[in-house]
């Protein structure tokens, strides 16, 4: 990419800051899902990293993240940075947002129930 | 020599001051003459020699010649020729005093008494200990089978091993020689009596063995060994049949501790309590048991009050049986801590941490925060339990150390703040003085701002009477034909209340402006909203001939008074008389006309207020009573689960803002930590603690390290 990481961090904030509407301080959930495949293109995170957590976006049924803030969103790229794996993740002293924990969670339970089969 | 053979002869001769004088005076002279005619020297060297000699070819064949005879026979012989040695060795000091106060100073020479002694050990002691030492060691055995020994020749033989450590006090030859044989002998014979023990005696029985095993070792020692023996004695004793056997004992089947608790057997408790203190962290094994034990017995309860409801019984925000069954437990084993444990701290801890896990474990829809707060509510109610001043006190206290193990403090303190208002406002408190008891131990237990605003609202009722009189003779100069009284509350300390702003009829409408009069001169910052859905007031009614005080809420007087000389409403017309919504007036309507005592007759007469009834006062009704009590449902709900949430979260944030500013930067873990730690009407858990986090995150309290994803900054 044209942009080396700490850049791009802030390419990436713009991104949101961008979208919002008038005085609101989030983003719709639906924007973001649509959002952010674009704002990541080019391998700027592991496309399946992307999908599973646009998927976890998607099917979460908790009113809290019908918005999304941006703190959240700058979070979800820096643990793209940080956690390339999801087994090391340790939840009890995450200091991760709690829409990365329940991600994580949604992603374990996936390969459970991958296993199961 | 003379002195010499008089000597070796070895026996005590009854020597007569005469005697010892002409010995005396022989040395001295010997001593004192100037050399070569000086035999000091001689002197000294021929004692030790004769002596030397005498040991050798007297005391030692004689006791070589008892050795193969058993043990008491050996040591008797030996008990004889120390004795002799000691005598011995008195005299011939005795004699030869001139050379030790001179000769042996002069030279730093050992005196002739350690000589003695030392001649004493090298000749007969070194060769004899072996045997001496296996024949005590027979008899301690035997004693400790029960066999009679002979105390007094063990003493004496004892008593020859604490003298053969040269150098004056040193034990150095009663340890070597006979206090380690005697300590690996013991720990052989009680390591086998453990195994023999230990496969056929219950725990209890067992316990009673050591004991009286351990009173026997230490009266051993005290009778005829030396004192440093005791605690290396005990240690090892304690080590065979205590130590190496303790989780056999706690764990037996039929007869551990678990058992003894569930049984109550507290004289074998204690005895276990004391002989485990002994050893090192010898308690914490039967401290974890007891701990388990309780837990257990306080599920029982919960499991109970669960059967209870599944088996379809109604539920209620009242379960008095269970809050006992809780009460009485907890107050059993603090007497059993008390009494069988001696209060120790590892058991005290037991109980709490095993109710801090029972005291949380709802089952229901009501918590068990409500359920202790209704036991209160029962307690300080008037006409409720029965119960004098020292019962209710009592009962106070009891219910305020179950509380004490409550996660959920906040949820009991709302609650209780509901329903005390209550109990305030509907004057059915049963004393003033168990009120403020109670809130001062709750304030004991929590802190001064636990308990704030329970004490603001005791506040607000003194004062209303206090002042009271003053008002009503500022009533008296009115004629309002009605008796009226007000009770005045400081908004935050009482919960909210619904204030519908009803319309009042006239005269009621005056009272109200005489007082907003009186207390606006009073007070001229204060500003006053009615809560006329609170409030009581008794109507005297006639109907037919009969009159009646009915005992009715404010809302119902005006409602009342609107059906004076029979008029009749319907539901919609009522709503606009009386300014109220569907909401307030349905309740309302349903409690006059479809109550017990239907003063007020509905048409369609049904069990339902619809918006089409129409309303007329019942000139049919009667009652044997005349003062009758029409009660009315609660406006207001009894309390509000979202309000403590909300309250939490405000907590939380307040809290992280007051670390944050304070540090400035700091660690995720160490955050929720130190929140954590500052909390303590409640415990959230850490995902609710992040959420607050990044609440205040969003608005700009703090932000995330750009260097650390792991830390926070205070944002100022």
């Amino acid at each position: 990419g044209f942009l080396d990481r700490e850049d791009f961090k802030d390419f990436y904030k713009f991104c949101f800051q961008f979208n919002r509407q008038g005085t609101h301080k989030t983003l719709e959930k639906d924007l973001v899902i649509a959002l952010l495949p674009i704002c990541l293109s080019g391998g700027r995170v592991p496309s399946e990293r992307l999908q599973s957590f646009c998927e976890f976006l998607e099917t979460t049924k908790d009113e809290s993240y019908s918005k999304i803030t941006l703190d959240q969103w700058r979070s979800f790229l820096d643990f793209c940075y940080e956690v390339e794996d999801l087994a090391t993740y340790d939840e009890s002293s995450s200091a991760w947002p709690v829409l990365i924990d329940e991600y994580v969670e949604f992603m374990e339970k996936k390969a459970k129930d991958g296993k199961k089969k | 020599m003379v002195l010499y053979s008089q000597a070796s002869c070895g026996t005590h001769s009854s020597g007569t001051l005469q005697y010892f004088l002409i010995k005396f005076r022989t040395c001295y002279d010997m001593c004192t003459q100037r050399s070569p005619y000086n035999w000091s020297r001689d002197l000294y060297q021929r004692h030790g020699e004769t002596i030397e000699q005498y040991l050798q070819n007297t005391v030692l064949p004689a006791l070589n010649d008892k050795s193969g005879q058993g043990g008491t026979i050996l040591l008797n012989e030996l008990k004889h020729r120390w004795n002799n040695h000691q005598i011995m060795n008195k005299w011939l000091k005795k004699f030869f005093t001139y050379l030790d106060r001179y000769y042996v100073k002069h030279h730093s020479l050992p005196t002739l008494e350690q000589a003695g002694l030392r001649h004493f050990k090298d000749v007969v002691y070194e060769n004899v200990k072996e045997q001496a030492t296996g024949a005590i060691i027979s008899l301690i055995d035997e004693e400790r089978d029960g066999e009679i020994i002979e105390k007094s020749l063990v003493k004496s033989i004892v008593e020859l091993y604490e003298n053969m450590g040269l150098g004056g006090a040193s034990l150095e030859s009663y340890t070597n020689d006979l206090e380690q044989p005697l300590l690996d002998a013991t720990r052989a014979y009680y390591a086998r009596k453990r195994e023999e023990w230990i496969a056929k005696d219950s725990t209890p029985d067992y316990l009673i063995k050591v004991e009286k095993a351990l009173a026997e070792e230490k009266a051993r020692v005290t009778e005829y060994l030396n004192p440093a023996s005791e605690p290396k004695i005990r240690l090892v004793v304690e080590d065979e049949i205590l130590q190496k056997v303790q989780m056999n004992l706690l764990e037996k089947e039929g007869s551990g501790c678990r058992v003894l608790l569930a049984n109550d057997k507290s004289e074998d408790l204690q005895r276990m309590f004391q002989l485990f203190s002994r050893l090192d962290n010898g308690l914490q094994p039967m401290a974890s048991i007891v701990e388990s034990f309780i837990t257990s017995m306080g599920n029982a309860c919960v499991e109970k009050r669960q059967a209870k409801l599944d088996s379809g019984e109604k539920e209620k925000n009242d379960d008095p049986e269970f809050v006992k069954s809780l009460i009485d437990l907890h107050e059993k084993y603090l007497g059993v801590i008390r009494e069988t444990f001696s209060g120790h701290h590892l058991f005290q801890k037991a109980l709490k941490n095993s109710f801090e896990v029972v005291v949380n474990q709802d089952v229901g829809q009501y918590s068990n925060a409500e359920l202790m707060s209704t036991f209160c509510d029962r307690v300080l109610e008037s006409g409720g339990e029965k119960l004098n001043d020292s019962e209710v006190e009592e009962s106070l206290d009891r219910i305020v150390q179950l509380f004490s193990f409550l996660t959920d403090k906040d949820l009991f303190a709302d609650i209780y703040r509901n329903q005390l208002a209550k109990r305030l406002l509907n004057q059915r408190s049963s004393s003033d003085d168990a009120e403020k008891l109670m809130i001062a131990k709750l304030k004991v237990q929590c802190g001064t701002q636990f308990t704030s605003k329970m004490e603001g609202m005791l506040n607000d009722l003194a004062v209303g009477s206090d002042q009271k009189s003053e008002f009503d003779a500022r009533m008296e100069q009115h004629d309002t034909k009605l008796s009226f009284s007000v009770q005045v509350l400081t908004t935050g300390f009482w919960p909210t209340y619904k204030t519908p702003e009803v319309s009042l009829p006239a005269n009621m409408t005056k009272c109200l402006e005489i007082f907003t009069e009186w207390h606006d001169a009073k007070h001229q910052k204060r500003k006053l909203s009615w809560v006329h859905s609170l409030g009581n007031a008794t109507v005297k009614s006639i109907f037919g001939k009969k009159s009646y005080d009915l005992q009715v809420t404010t809302l119902q007087a005006v409602v009342l008074n609107t059906f004076n000389d029979g008029k009749t409403f319907d539901f919609n017309e009522l709503k606009k008389i009386l300014n109220l919504n569907d909401l307030t007036l349905k309740p309302l309507m349903h409690s006059l006309s479809c109550g017990k005592y239907k003063v007020i007759t509905k048409t369609p007469a049904n069990n339902k207020i619809n918006s089409t009834d129409s309303f007329t006062a019942n000139a049919k009704f009667s009652s044997n009573m005349r003062k009758i009590r029409i009660p009315m449902a609660s406006l207001d709900p009894s309390h509000n689960k979202n309000r403590v949430e909300e309250d939490r979260s405000w907590t939380i944030e307040a809290a992280i803002v007051r670390i944050m500013k304070a540090r400035k930067t700091l660690k995720h873990q160490e955050l929720i930590a130190e929140v954590l730690s500052q909390l303590s009407f409640f415990r959230p858990q850490p995902r609710d603690i992040k959420k607050r986090i990044e609440a205040l995150i969003d608005r700009e309290y703090l932000e995330r390290s750009a260097e650390n994803s792991d830390m926070y900054n205070y944002l100022a």
